[in-house]
């Protein structure tokens, strides 16, 4: 097989929690597992869907992939290179071959400088240029994402919010990145330019090979632009799958009814355990499935004793390529 | 076209009895502006902009962020204060038969002269206009109608409990003690799914999730049975399944309290599920309006607005979730409020205008038309000339 260019392996992040925040911690001090021994591989070219609640360690996750937090246990593994321990001359390498893109618009795009200058101090970390050669290559780059040179002009603030994920995906590209985390990038985007953005997206990828970490919110965009979707809940995968496999035979049930209890549903569409209440107004078990408490299987077969005691489940492959963190995984044996 | 004052309309009882008949609200041609210091314009936010609702039934306003959307919910709610603000328009409240106009007379404090797109003359007495239009909202605010915005957590205050903000609401909505209020206030939280209501009352609102915060300022603005909820972006920055959890509620409440709804979001899953009538808004108009379902069909036949059609046309649906495909797109991007264009504030992105509209769609800004029951369209397509 080849080799991923990616690959995660029991990746975990604890936060120490102060007393009173969330209103969960009643007592002495409590750890937050926002990724709890997270694994999964990213292949060259392809595009990974993250999708889970907000709070579920998505971002955390991307993070540690690009090094701007450090694992509490577990490696993310760069073309087979521990990040963590990427040597400090190579870092700068590993900057432009793995970037991230974050939700926030107007994260990444100083305002005081002009769109040409932030685009022109990425290139130059990478590359030599002369004045002419920068020029052609700036040019290139918003031709790339679709943007009219005359915009090269503009400072940030004068920028809609199409065009400054334009120049961020720009400013990413200068480097040549391999591998790009994008974090919710449609979501701040107004429902016209999201269509827009999406298909550039997609160009991209196609276009230059390139592999994706797509973390959104959004399933059915994620269904549109993954090859595979891992679905997070609470630090922990609990299912990877095709993303046409996922979304027409989920096999754990907080993915059916993620699914099917988004308002997106068709209308009178069945509703398979419809998730009731929010995750942080429930108690964290310390024992068994952590996704006992809202789960619809888990109370029609009565509660049963493997989802109370011991660890929680782990991922474990129910058809090839397609693997389930549950005891009871859906459409078995069917 | 001049708009002064709306005298030369005759607004007496029995002539707003007929034009409300059934209606609850009637907002006709609300226009309010605000001015631009960086750009030197003025920022038409809300123009020409007409809907109406019966009670208990839902009017989702769907448009993206700049449309116009909020600061049409706030000037019905009275709550616009920068200038020069709400500057003409009617908005007729009907209660137990007899009908009021919550602007009338307001149109006195204000000259507004416009010519085409251009403002030529402008000028408002806001301190007085605020004045007057408090006087006849006071009353309603809180216990006729109320509101309900997005991020939850911002619009409760942190430095009271959950339960005081409650009771205190109760208090002055339903005029009750404090003692039946509290009463009031548990039994509101339970209707709204939230566990452990007595325990929740005692907590600060930075302790609570989104979702269940959206849930305790539903319970807070329903609880006197208001006549009118304004629920503007209730489920926006909230994940998908408490969306869901927040729309069930809607739906559920909507049909024991009656109340009518005027629901703002951009989200066009949410509107769908809610809305009896949808109005659609774009750079400061109502572009189409009509039946939830009329409006949300979106296909060219069905006779539905360029925008519309382009907008849901641009969503991942159904069918277009088929692996490598691409999304149809609106070309273009999202107007610049100081600075329309002079004809249909559409045109410019606009992939169904013909030959035979071209010209005046670029030129004119086309007039409400009819194009079904109950269903209008401002788009020159339908024109009949
Ligand atoms: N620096 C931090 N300190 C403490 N807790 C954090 C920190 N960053 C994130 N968290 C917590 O970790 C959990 C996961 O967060 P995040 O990765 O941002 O989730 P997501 O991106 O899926 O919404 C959340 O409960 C969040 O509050
Ligand atoms: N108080 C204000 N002062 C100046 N401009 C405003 C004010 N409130 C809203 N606007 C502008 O009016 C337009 C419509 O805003 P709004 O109704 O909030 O849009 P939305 O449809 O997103 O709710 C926007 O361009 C906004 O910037
Ligand atoms: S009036 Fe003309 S430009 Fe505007 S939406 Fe209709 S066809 Fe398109
Ligand atoms: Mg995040
Ligand atoms: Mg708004």
């Amino acid at each position: 097989m080849v080799k991923p260019i990616l690959k995660i392996k029991n990746l975990s992040k604890h936060f120490a929690l102060g007393r009173g925040l969330g209103g969960l911690s009643l007592g002495g001090e409590k750890l937050l597992k926002a990724v709890d021994g997270v694994s999964f591989e990213i292949a060259r070219g392809e595009v990974l869907g993250l999708v889970g609640e907000s709070g579920c360690g998505k971002t955390t996750t991307g993070k540690m992939i690009v090094r701007l937090l450090g694992p509490t246990a577990g490696q993310a593994l760069f073309e087979g290179q521990d990040v963590q321990r990427i040597p400090r001359r190579g870092l700068s390498e590993f900057r432009g071959a793995v970037q991230m893109i974050f939700q926030d618009l107007d994260a990444a795009l100083n305002p005081k400088m002009k769109v040409r200058d932030i685009l022109a101090e990425a290139v130059r970390l990478g590359e030599r240029h002369t004045k002419q050669s920068l020029a052609k290559r700036l040019r290139e780059l918003f031709s790339m994402v679709n943007l009219k040179p005359s915009k090269l002009e503009n400072y940030p603030t004068s920028l809609s919010g199409g065009e400054k994920r334009r120049v961020s995906l720009a400013r990413v590209l200068a480097r040549k990145p391999r591998l790009i985390i994008a974090d919710e990038p449609l979501s701040a985007l107004d429902l016209s330019i999201q269509a827009q953005v999406a298909n550039l997206l997609k160009d991209l990828q196609k276009e230059y090979g390139l592999s994706f970490l797509l973390i959104s919110h959004d399933l059915r965009m994620v269904e549109l632009l993954s090859h595979r979707i891992a679905v997070m809940y609470l630090g922990r995968i609990v299912e990877t799958a095709s993303a046409a496999e996922i979304v027409r035979r989920p096999g754990h049930p907080y993915t059916s009814a993620l699914w099917t209890s988004t308002v997106a549903r068709k209308k009178g569409a069945k509703v398979v355990g419809q998730l009731r209440g929010d995750v942080f107004e429930l108690e964290r078990p310390d024992e068994g499935c952590v996704f006992r408490s809202r789960c619809a299987v888990y109370q029609k077969k009565g509660k049963p004793k493997q989802c109370r005691v011991g660890a929680d489940p782990e991922l474990r492959q129910v058809r090839k390529g397609h693997s389930v963190a549950c005891h009871f995984p859906l459409g078995k044996g069917k | 076209m001049v708009l002064t004052r709306d005298g030369a309309r005759a607004t007496s009882n029995e002539q707003l009895a007929t034009t409300m008949m059934n209606a609850l609200l009637k907002v006709q041609n609300l226009r309010t502006y605000f001015f631009s210091k960086r750009s030197g314009r003025f920022i038409r936010a809300v123009d020409d902009v007409s809907f109406e609702m019966r009670p208990g039934e839902t009017f989702g306003l769907v448009g993206e962020s700049g449309s116009g959307k909020s600061v049409t919910a706030l000037s019905v709610m009275g709550l616009v204060r920068d200038e020069p603000g709400v500057l003409a328009g009617r908005v007729l409240y009907q209660e137990n038969g007899k009908s009021v106009n919550l602007l009338e007379g307001l149109p006195n404090y204000v000259k507004l002269e416009q010519r085409d797109a251009e403002v030529t003359r402008l000028s408002k007495d806001n301190t007085n206009w605020l004045k007057a239009h408090d006087v006849k909202m006071k009353p309603l605010r809180g216990r006729k109608f109320s509101m309900i915005f997005q991020n939850p957590k911002s619009s409760m205050n942190p430095y009271f409990t959950i339960g005081d903000q409650i009771i205190e609401s109760v208090m002055w909505g339903c005029r009750k003690k404090r003692e039946e209020a509290k009463k009031q206030a548990v039994d509101w939280l339970r209707r709204v799914y939230i566990d452990l209501p007595e325990r929740r009352m005692q907590e600060y609102s930075f302790n609570l999730s989104g979702g269940m915060c959206q849930r305790a300022m539903i319970a807070m603005a329903l609880a006197c049975r208001p006549k009118l909820l304004i629920a503007d972006e209730p489920t926006t920055g909230l994940d998908a399944t408490i969306q869901s959890v927040i729309v069930d509620l809607l739906l559920e409440l909507k049909r024991e309290l009656k109340v009518a709804i005027l629901l703002i979001t951009h989200n066009i899953e949410v509107i769908g599920r809610l809305s009896d009538y949808i109005g659609v808004m774009y750079a400061g108009r109502i572009m189409e309006s009509g039946p939830s379902d009329t409006v949300l069909k979106g296909r060219r036949t069905a006779r539905n607005h360029p925008y519309t059609i382009g907008l849901l046309q641009s969503l991942p649906g159904e069918d277009q979730v088929k692996r490598g495909a691409r999304l149809k797109a609106i070309a273009g991007d999202v107007p610049d409020v100081t600075d329309l264009p002079v004809g249909c504030k559409f045109y410019p992105r606009c992939a169904l205008k013909t030959p035979r509209v071209d010209k005046k769609c670029k030129t004119q800004e086309p007039p409400v038309f009819k194009v079904g029951k109950g269903h209008t369209c401002r788009c020159w397509l339908y024109t009949t000339k």
